[in-house]
């Protein structure tokens, strides 16, 4: 890639001291401006083949005015891998496309703007009340905040459950409260439910 | 004319270099004003707007960098965004349909639907068609019994599993009893999992 130089042509310069610093200069716009970007002469000149986040690894120390976001990569360490933030302007990112790796269950996802995440579960239950902790570890980063909670009975492949019910008493970011009731007494070990909590993570600096 | 690389030659005069110089200058300025705010205004250099033309084949990148780019979605049949990484995967993030699912930013998987289970262990397949991805796993279903009715019809319905991909399979009973229920229950249901 051609090197530019801002500081060409100089007043007593001869066009022959100066037509190989301009050429240079235009070689280096060319090549510039061909990454990630269609070329001149091409239809789509200037519009974006693809666009390359780096990998910035600390805070990319720029606060955007309020009617601008910011969209840049950055490593987030609970995923360990360069991720995709935006960011308002306080100066703060939010991630939008973390999830756990391998993809699995426990599950955790960035599933919209502002840092919003879901984290799936399975919880096995007995009758009375239980707590039910977020998992951590994994790669699965704490909720700063819990915006809703769901539950889904589900019996452990018995076809013929013993009417199990699971509510939720309470929520907050670390885990739900939830009492568990069934009409029929006696074994409860085919018994349990899904949770599905959306809060936020974020921001994340 | 066309942005030329190759001007001014050594041989030639100024009079004979400058119209190429200055049509070099002009192209320089067009282009940057695309997609980009131009210059000498405020903002110069920012992005207006970002345009992805499709690409045929995967842009990867450079080891811990990330690259959004445009592909024709096998699901829409429509351009959709995508990012990639330098293992090569790429992560559909803006496809969706309104029949029933959606991509998250992560490549997260939601299906929704509703159906009708009756008081028997009942398979509820997720919807096939060429244009609807297909789970690989499943990491979730949550299920909510409906009353169109407006009135209690004492139907409650549990998931059984849905280990298969294909499928969730959920058995209702009376909700104040073992016993089962006549006819169905109404259910709304949403499934989370990936491709």
């Amino acid at each position: 890639m051609a090197n530019y130089d801002n500081n060409i042509v100089n007043p007593d310069d001869l066009l022959s001291d100066s037509q190989s610093e301009i050429q240079q200069n235009f070689q280096a716009i060319l090549d510039l401006i061909s990454v990630n970007h269609y070329p001149f002469g091409d239809p789509n000149a200037g519009k974006h083949q693809f666009m390359t986040h780096l990998a910035n690894r600390g805070n990319i120390g720029r606060v955007n005015p309020a009617t601008e976001k910011l969209s840049y990569g950055k490593r987030y360490a609970p995923t360990n891998k360069t991720e995709w933030f935006a960011s308002t302007n306080a100066a703060s990112g939010f991630l939008l496309s973390g999830r756990n790796d391998p993809f699995q269950q426990p599950t955790w996802s960035m599933i919209a703007d502002k840092g919003i995440a879901v984290v799936t579960m399975t919880v096995v239950a007995a009758r009375g009340p239980l707590r039910v902790i977020f998992p951590a570890g994994q790669g699965i980063p704490t909720f700063s905040n819990v915006l809703n909670v769901q539950l889904s009975i589900e019996s452990s492949g018995i076809a013929s459950p013993n009417n199990g019910s699971a509510y939720i008493t309470a929520f907050d970011r670390l885990g739900v409260d939830v009492q568990v009731y069934s009409n029929v007494a006696g074994n409860m070990n085919a018994f349990g439910f899904f949770v599905m909590a959306i809060g936020t993570i974020g921001p994340v600096f | 004319m066309a942005y030329d690389n190759n001007v001014p030659q050594a041989t030639q005069t100024i009079s004979a270099t400058q119209q190429p110089i200055h049509d070099n200058f002009a192209d320089i300025e067009t282009l940057i004003q695309v997609n980009h705010v131009g210059f000498n205004v405020a903002d110069e250099g920012k992005h207006k707007f970002v345009t992805f033309p499709v690409q045929a084949v995967t842009p990867v990148p450079a080891a811990g960098d990330i690259n959004f780019f445009s592909r024709t979605s096998p699901y829409t049949a429509n351009p959709e965004l995508c990012l990639s990484r330098s293992d090569g995967s790429v992560t559909e993030m803006s496809a969706n349909f309104n029949n029933g699912w959606a991509f998250t930013a992560s490549g997260l998987l939601l299906k929704w639907g509703t159906t009708l289970i009756p008081s028997v262990a009942t398979n509820v397949v997720y919807p096939v068609a060429a244009n609807i991805p297909v789970f690989s796993q499943v990491f979730s279903v949550l299920i909510t019994v409906a009353y169109p009715s407006a009135v209690d019809e004492n139907k409650n319905v549990t998931l059984i599993g849905f280990a298969n991909p294909l499928f969730f399979t959920a058995v209702g009973t009376q909700r104040t009893a073992t016993a089962p229920y006549v006819g169905n229950a109404t259910i709304y249901y949403l499934a989370l999992g990936k491709v």
